[in-house]
């Protein structure tokens, strides 16, 4: 049942996709890149919707501070890269990203159960999209000598979520959202720079 | 001896008191001291130093507590004698978790008042600010609603608090201190229950903040233990779960029944193997959670609560028209030897019967009677008979069609109008046609004569008759469908010339749509009641309802009653013969205000200084409520209203006296239960008395004066004519000297004179046809005035001539009126003579000879054409 649940969402998110139609996002061309920074708007979007269910949920998080330490970090700057480098980081950092979400997701089922509100349903929605993506950007960025790697860069333990109890983990997986936005934009980014770059169009 | 012994016996005791008491301290104190933590209690264990051996008294431990130097907590552990030696153990929980502060625990020995020396032990929380954000304790406790909990926030070094506090929670309830340079303590009332995951504990420094999560909820409040077996070998016991106690995530409630987990305890429903037994016994179920644990118990004797299972395979076999048979099968086989007792829910989509079986083992029932082709929904559940403890549940439902069957019999009923009498019945329902209605056959007779008959096909559902108003009639219909006739339902129209007794009409108010009839009861009633009601606005359906005789009373309801239409209602004496009328009613369901207009032919009339003004009645149909009267309301230019009124609802007009000469506007109004309305108005203005006179004065002149130019003229163009008639010329008479032969000649031919010019000629042709024997013409004018005209201007002989022929009265209009007397008094005819009137002519008449021949015919009356001899013939 659930798998099958799984499955539909999974397909809806796929005719959502088709017609890339985030809010107030102009659609760009069918091209490869062009498919990518409108599943990585999307993505944009749905993780700021995610983080507003959650403090919409948790109150006191709305009032801790947005910008802090990165759990994600690159290096050296992707200011410095190319577009296609930059979107090869980008990449890895998205994997980390979705490590963490994996992370988010496991703890919370211990802590609290299989709960079935808005948050979890659109928690399990960012987590395929950004699957989607990984996937996506995978096969722009594949070459004969390199192959990206889609799956979650980050092991689950107490390290990695902070240990320390429910209200820790309420405030690591505040972090964790907050990092999704963070790379979604930065991919929203990279990935027009990207398409500008490989296009050569402005129009998107 | 003994002096001795007891010397070395002090001496002995000196020597241990030597060692107790070495240097003066007391050396008899705990030894090997560990101090475990686990689940914010303290465990503290410790054994006698061996000196303590020497102790004859009860040895005690005293514990101090300190946190933050200071005093938190004193205990004290006594020791036996006996247990001297072993080790000993003190726990402790504080209010406020270990990990808030540093604790430091001391321990001493105290016996024949005397104490060792304390020992200290330090527990020291990991990494106590060291952390490099506030930490907040206990973390993930689970507390009760209304309880009191203390938390605390651990700085990190060199920092300071902001805030504590509790999410969700006013801060009315809070209580901040700090206990030590580091750690700040929070006690809060807890009255919420927790409504999400958790409820927070936030601590605030300047660089970073930091929490803890309370799970605060309800403990179990489950209740209403109730066991029961199903199948004899196993137990089922349900309660009634309490509230939420918003510890799902953190502290499920766990339930046990005889100490067996029930993994659907929540429901509130849990089963358990076990023998089952006669005799009473505890049934207990556990249920728990971090709060507390509550126990149920029911004392029962299982044997007597069986609850069965459902009926299981329910079948139908054997469906007739009005009856069907319903088999069913057993879950369980200990089933067929009990008493069981099944309760049998059939329904029809509408209405649902329950009838009751029962029987050992019962398996089966027949369902009686059912409606002819009617489908059914039937299931069932039964019960023990012996302790009947519950129902099972209903079975599944199972579905059958009965087999059709001729229709009932018909509801008939019969409306007088005017000449005609209308019978009419109510088309059967499904649920009475049995099958598809053909037609009604509808059979008529006076009573004790020979029938008629006629058909009318489904769905009329009335027949006019014309019957003979001095008899009374049975009057029989019956319904056909393909299954045969239904039985026949009669009724008896009464004579309706025997002048039915007078009965008065009554009003009664509409109520809540439909009207609240009540009624005397009669002793002619015999068989109950009809009460019948038709609108006086069509469509004019008549519609009916019977009741019993027991009964005086019925409310009449129908979806088709209409508001503002007026409903005449009759109640009628039900009887062996023709029903009787009891009473009739007029009453609206509702009465709604007559729109205005309601007077479309208003007129006025003025009479001097009056004004009548006058309307057609009222037509029944336009009443939408009941008229008491009529105002007449009427304005001049000065805007000054007055008004008349009438209290005769049958009124046609009102006068308006003592009027102005002005221009009024005269508003008719109907007086109603509901108000005044149906507003007609015109405009009139009055004319003065004079001018009426001096306009009357002129039409009658003028008209006068164009009557006289009409006669001048016409006299004028006619001087002629009324000159011919005023004075007419006397012709001179012309006498021949065979004229007598002339006469003999032509001896059957009276002469008559047609008026106007005819020649002399015409006049001689028309008496031949007389004469003649000719067949009569019948369809004419009639006799009578035939016969008058003849005596009024005709002689006898004439007459008498007329009556013996065979010519038909209807010839006799073309003889030619009074020609008789002006031949006698100038022995001529003459065709002007016609203009003279009857009654000149007969006064000139008087003393003609042709008067005087009448009365010669008469005594000759067997000559049937007797020649006319005084008449005589005009010269050629």
């Amino acid at each position: 049942m659930k798998c099958g649940m799984a499955e539909q969402q999974q397909q809806q998110q796929h005719e959502q996709e088709e017609g890339m139609r985030s809010p107030d996002t102009p659609v760009p061309g069918g091209s490869p890149t062009g498919k990518a920074l409108s599943l990585a708007r999307l993505l944009q979007y749905e993780c700021s919707r995610l983080l507003q269910l959650y403090t919409e949920h948790e109150t006191f998080l709305s009032e801790q501070p947005t910008e802090g330490r990165r759990m994600v970090s690159l290096s050296p700057s992707l200011e410095e890269a190319d577009p296609e480098e930059a979107v090869r980081r980008l990449h890895a950092a998205l994997r980390q990203c979705l490590g963490l979400l994996h992370c988010a997701i496991t703890r919370a089922e211990e802590e609290w159960g299989e709960l079935e509100g808005d948050f979890e349903t659109q928690r399990d929605t960012v987590r395929i999209r950004l699957e989607h993506l990984l996937h996506t950007t995978k096969h722009l960025l594949q070459t004969d000598d390199a192959t990206l790697e889609v799956t979650p860069d980050i092991r689950c333990d107490e390290e990695t979520d902070g240990g320390g109890g429910a209200f820790q983990l309420k405030m690591w997986t505040h972090r964790v959202l907050l990092e999704l936005v963070h790379w979604a934009d930065h991919a929203a980014q990279a990935l027009h720079v990207l398409h500008t770059h490989r296009e050569g169009t402005q129009d998107v | 001896m003994i002096t001795w012994l007891l010397l070395v016996s002090l001496f002995c005791n000196s020597a241990q008191d030597r060692n107790l008491k070495d240097d003066g301290v007391f050396r008899c104190g705990p030894q090997d001291i560990t101090v475990k933590t686990s689940d914010h209690a303290i465990l503290l264990t410790w054994q006698d130093d061996p000196s303590c051996m020497s102790v004859h008294d009860m040895l005690t431990y005293e514990m101090e507590v300190l946190r933050a130097d200071k005093l938190v907590h004193y205990d004290e552990v006594a020791v036996t004698t006996d247990q001297i030696g072993s080790t000993h153990s003190w726990t402790w929980s504080p209010h406020l978790a270990l990990e808030c502060a540093p604790l430091a625990l001391k321990l001493r020995s105290r016996a024949e008042n005397r104490t060792s020396q304390w020992k200290w032990e330090h527990i020291i929380p990991a990494g106590y600010i060291h952390s490099d954000s506030p930490q907040v304790y206990p973390r993930d406790k689970v507390f009760q609603v209304g309880s009191k909990a203390t938390f605390c926030c651990v700085l990190p070094m060199g920092q300071v608090l902001e805030k504590l506090y509790l999410s969700g929670q006013s801060s009315s309830d809070w209580n901040i201190s700090r206990i030590s340079n580091h750690t700040y303590v929070f006690t809060v009332d807890l009255n919420k229950a927790s409504t999400t995951s958790c409820t927070d504990i936030i601590c605030e420094t300047k660089t970073a903040d930091n929490g803890a999560c309370a799970y605060i909820g309800y403990p179990p409040a489950d209740r209403d233990l109730c066991c029961e077996t199903r199948d004899f070998q196993s137990v089922e016991c349900l309660w009634t779960v309490g509230r939420n106690t918003h510890l799902a995530i953190k502290s499920p409630t766990s339930y046990q029944l005889l100490q067996s987990n029930c993994t659907e305890g929540s429901s509130g429903r849990c089963s358990h193997k076990v023998r089952v037994d006669f005799g009473e016994r505890n049934w207990t179920l556990t249920a728990r959670n971090q709060l507390a644990t509550v126990k149920l118990t029911d004392r029962a004797d299982l044997t007597k609560r069986v609850h069965m299972f459902a009926p299981r395979e329910v079948k139908v076999s054997s469906v007739n028209a009005s009856n069907a048979r319903l088999d069913w099968k057993w879950a369980m086989q200990t089933y067929d030897k009990l008493d069981i007792k099944c309760q049998l829910n059939i329904s029809d989509g509408e209405t649902h019967l329950v009838r009751g079986r029962n029987g050992v083992g019962l398996n089966f029932a027949v369902l009686n009677d059912l409606i002819p082709n009617w489908t059914y929904k039937v299931m069932i559940r039964c019960g023990t008979s012996e302790h009947f403890w519950k129902w099972s549940e209903w079975s599944s439902s199972v579905d059958f069609h009965t087999i059709g069957d001729v229709p009932d019999a018909l509801d008939i009923w019969m409306h007088v109008k005017g000449s005609q009498t209308i019978i009419t019945w109510k088309v059967p329902l499904a649920n009475q046609s049995h099958g598809d209605i053909i037609d009604y056959e509808i059979i008529w007779a006076p009573t004790s004569e020979r029938c008629q008959k006629s058909r009318v096909l489904h769905p009329q559902n009335s027949f006019v008759l014309s019957l003979d108003a001095t008899k009374e009639y049975a009057v029989s219909v019956t319904a056909s469908n393909e299954y045969g006739n239904s039985s026949p339902s009669t009724i008896t129209i009464p004579n309706l010339n025997t002048g039915s007794v007078l009965v008065k009409s009554s009003r009664t108010p509409g109520s809540n749509g439909g009207f609240n009839l009540s009624w005397s009861a009669s002793p002619i009633a015999s068989c109950g009641y009809i009460v019948d009601w038709c609108p006086t606005k069509g469509p004019y359906v008549i519609d009916w309802l019977r009741v019993p005789p027991s009964e005086t009373s019925v409310r009449i309801f129908s979806k088709n009653l209409r508001e503002g239409v007026r409903y005449l209602l009759s109640i009628h004496g039900c009887t062996h013969g023709a029903p009787v009328l009891l009473e009739k009613i007029e009453g609206y369901v509702k009465e709604k205000l007559i729109q205005d207009g309601l007077f479309q032919t208003l007129k006025w009339e003025q009479r001097d200084m009056d004004v009548e003004v006058s309307w057609d009645p009222v037509a029944l149909q336009d009443q939408s409520t009941f008229i008491q009267g009529y105002i007449l309301y009427y304005r001049d230019n000065n805007s000054r209203v007055m008004n008349i009124s009438t209290d005769n609802p049958q009124a046609t007009s009102l006068t308006a006296t003592n009027l102005q000469i002005n221009s009024y506007t005269f508003t008719v109004k109907a007086n109603t239960t509901v108000g005044q309305c149906g507003a007609t108005s015109i405009t009139v203005t009055l004319n003065s008395l004079t001018d009426n006179l001096i306009n009357a004065i002129g039409i009658t002149l003028a008209t006068i004066f164009v009557l006289l130019c009409l006669i001048v003229i016409l006299c004028y163009r006619n001087w002629e004519w009324i000159k011919m008639k005023v004075y007419p010329p006397i012709p001179m008479p012309v006498l021949k000297d065979k004229w007598m032969t002339s006469l003999t000649k032509q001896s059957c031919r009276p002469v008559f004179v047609e008026m106007g010019h005819h020649n002399e000629a015409e006049l001689m042709a028309i008496p031949e046809l007389h004469c003649k024997s000719e067949a009569p013409v019948k369809d004419c004018v009639d006799p009578g005035n035939v016969f008058s005209q003849t005596t009024m201007y005709f002689n006898k002989p004439v007459e008498n001539l007329t009556t013996h022929s065979t010519i038909a009265p209807c010839q006799l209009p073309l003889l030619p009126p009074p020609l008789s007397s002006s031949l006698v008094k100038d022995g001529h005819l003459n065709p002007s003579f016609n203009l003279t009137s009857t009654d000149s002519l007969e006064t000139s008449s008087i003393g003609y000879q042709p008067q005087r021949q009448e009365r010669q015919l008469e005594e000759a009356p067997e000559n049937p054409l007797p020649c006319v001899l005084t008449y005589i013939v005009l010269p050629q």
